[in-house]
């Protein structure tokens, strides 16, 4: 039931974009737009396929008695924390620096994972730190985002100066 | 001949550079430990690799591919022996035998064999590749842009029809990737496409992105949810006086044999892979056995069909991709968008162009596998067996900052970070629901191929749609298409007139 409830939503996501696209394409020159359109003509009809095979259960028989047990999550706080990790990750990013928001995020998704042993985690923070570092600063030269502690400590640094 | 064969030989001084060598060398020990760590596949190696490689020579990159590439496929035996958990998908098959091994007490020598059968398997495979693909490329001459039209067409069809269950979501997939290679400017008229007018996707949607945000992100959310795993048993290293190479060496070689040359024979088939492979020659290895009760109770020949049946599948399985263009698998495909990255168009003019570039990978492919008879001795396996001891939890946000550093640095820009975690959550949901993913990224790689040479056929022939069946060679491929795409309705039917038959005779 929960998998045939997942395939209809989906189902009616796909249908939604194609619908969404097909308007996007609709003010650009016929030659333009004839494979895309072709490509969501065929998308559509297969989307309702989808739904109906749903539906009629084709789509859960082809799994057999797996399905019965199937879940979209493994564990839905975790996966919802690692998620949301990884999006705090990405807005902390850019204002604190690539290896302070790195090593944080090593931290925190390791306690989300239920892993809380503190030394291990320490050096696996610090060692990722150091290997970016020395193979994608130094070695290949990759710009990342800059560190905010380095500026703080530089703009400190200068006015004691 | 020479004209065929000589630039082969041509690209073996470059091949030795020492930055070529190093990749090789670095590919196959990460590939390894990618491979020992239940959970990470080639695939994710690579597209995790493909954006940090980008400002490489296209050599070294393509050796820590080809390395990655043979190392993981025998990586992935370390867990299924020691663990009974396979390590790759493929590596199932070294479970039935393998982890009976380590149980009895032979945890090294199973090991042992699948190091040589996996270093036999891929260089075998290494050299059918450079046996077949530059005759091959030669047929491909012939093709007009009808023929290149049906060619993408059959590509996509076969992987969407043969991969995965459900075909109807293989299709969704597929054309889920042709619309988002259809995001940009179109190349002929210079109108936007699907870019709701954001300015950073009037170039299109970079494979990087995509690649890494399809095939790293989803894996690593998992290994976040499945949290710590505990409980692991790990059989010792203990190993035999008659577990030796040169004791057993007759008894393996037919398998080996056996088991490469059906390697080679499914991949080069599309849609199939090293599982399959690995399967096959598992089946076929026991059934040419005199005593096939003891498969599956740790015999050791059924490790070596499996390992050198899944390892004959690597090189094989590029053969398609590097002569048409059409990638046989998921893990070609993505190797095939790491040259694309690099600007090689596979096809003829690859070979013509840049042979160094495409028979050095030849030879990275042959050299990564012997490499494995070098790195995956005891006290490296050993060393590797450790590796699986590492937290998956701790993995999974290294895995993600590194492909942080390597979409970042496209454009120094947080927009394609968004969009890769964007793709990245979409192809967890897809994955959860049994949507193949490969689909998505050949749609990506042949809807240009396939747009670009429908609107040429249709520009030359004023329109007429039926230029596209005029010559008999794009009338086969289309025949091809047609029965490819009939095949699961073949399948409903055939097998309903068989169970019909007897009632209806009798």
């Amino acid at each position: 039931m929960r998998y045939q409830i997942a395939e209809l939503i989906t189902g009616a996501v796909l249908l939604s974009g194609v619908a969404f696209a097909a308007f996007n394409l609709a003010n650009i020159p016929d030659d333009a737009r004839m494979f895309p359109n072709i490509v969501l003509t065929i998308m559509a009809i297969a989307s309702v396929m989808m739904m109906i095979r749903s539906l009629t259960g084709a789509s859960r028989r082809v799994h057999g008695n797996t399905i019965e047990n199937w879940r979209f999550t493994i564990d839905p706080v975790r996966c919802a924390g690692g998620i949301a990790l990884f999006v705090v990750y990405l807005i902390a990013v850019e204002p604190l620096g690539y290896f302070t928001a790195s090593a944080l995020f090593i931290v925190a998704a390791s306690i989300v994972g239920r892993f809380t042993n503190r030394k291990a985690l320490l050096a696996s923070a610090l060692g990722f730190c150091l290997f970016v570092y020395l193979m994608f600063v130094l070695l290949f030269d990759r710009a990342l985002p800059e560190e905010l502690l380095l500026t703080i400590v530089t703009v400190v640094g200068s006015a004691d100066g | 001949m020479a004209e065929l064969f000589g630039p082969l030989f041509s690209a073996l001084p470059v091949v030795f550079e020492w930055q070529n060598v190093l990749g090789m060398l670095t590919g196959v020990l990460a590939g390894m430990i990618v491979g020992s760590l239940p959970g990470l596949t080639a695939t994710l190696a690579i597209a995790v690799l493909i954006p940090l490689t980008f400002t490489m020579q296209p050599l070294v990159a393509l050796g820590l591919m080809a390395g990655i590439y043979n190392g993981a496929m025998y990586g992935g035996a370390i867990p299924a022996v020691l663990l009974n958990i396979p390590g790759t998908p493929p590596s199932i098959v070294t479970t039935f035998d393998g982890n009976p091994m380590a149980k009895q007490g032979r945890a090294g020598f199973a090991l042992k064999i699948a190091c040589w059968s996996s270093a036999v398997g891929g260089t075998i495979s290494a050299i059918s590749l450079m046996l077949f693909a530059p005759p091959l490329v030669k047929v491909t001459l012939l093709f007009g842009p009808a023929e290149y039209f049906w060619l993408a067409v059959f590509g996509m069809s076969t992987i969407v029809i043969l991969l995965g269950k459900d075909p109807v979501k293989g299709v969704v997939s597929a054309c889920l990737g042709l619309l988002i290679g259809t995001v940009g400017s179109d190349v002929m008229t210079g109108h936007q496409r699907l870019t709701w007018n954001q300015k950073e996707l009037i170039d299109g949607i970079n494979l990087l992105v995509i690649l890494t945000g399809l095939y790293a992100i989803p894996p690593t959310i998992r290994m976040i949810e499945k949290g710590v795993a505990r409980g692991f048993e790990m059989a010792d290293f203990a190993s035999r006086p008659e577990d030796s190479l040169r004791r057993n060496l007759k008894a393996f070689i037919p398998t080996w044999i056996r088991s490469s040359l059906i390697g080679i024979w499914v991949g080069i088939l599309p849609a199939t892979g090293g599982s399959m492979a690995a399967f096959i020659a598992y089946n076929a290895t026991k059934r040419a056995s005199n005593d096939p009760d003891s498969f599956g109770k740790g015999n050791p020949l059924g490790v070596a069909a499996a390992e050198c049946g899944n390892n004959a599948d690597n090189s094989a399985a590029m053969i398609p991709a590097l002569v048409l263009g059409v990638p046989g698998s998921g893990v070609s495909a993505v190797i095939l968008a790491g040259l694309l990255v690099h600007g090689l168009q596979p096809g003829p003019a690859l070979f013509r162009e840049t042979p160094d570039i495409v028979f050095g990978f030849m030879w990275q492919m042959l050299f990564t596998s012997l490499m494995l008879f070098a790195l995956g001795g005891n006290v490296a396996t050993r060393l590797f067996a450790q590796i699986m001891r590492l937290p998956q939890p701790v993995l999974a946000p290294m895995i993600l900052g590194l492909t942080f550093v390597g979409v970042y640095s496209l454009s120094n820009s947080m927009f394609n970070i968004w969009l890769m975690f964007a793709f990245g959550l979409v192809g967890y949901v897809l994955s959860r629901l049994h949507f193949p993913l490969a689909p998505i990224v050949l749609g990506l790689i042949l809807g240009d191929l396939a747009e670009r040479n429908l609107r040429l056929t249709l520009m030359i022939n004023q329109g007429d749609w039926a230029a596209l069946l005029h010559n008999p060679l794009s009338l086969l491929l289309a025949f091809l298409t047609v029965i490819v795409l009939s095949l699961p309705l073949i399948r409903k039917l055939v097998p309903k007139r068989a169970a019909a038959s007897p009632s209806g005779s009798g």
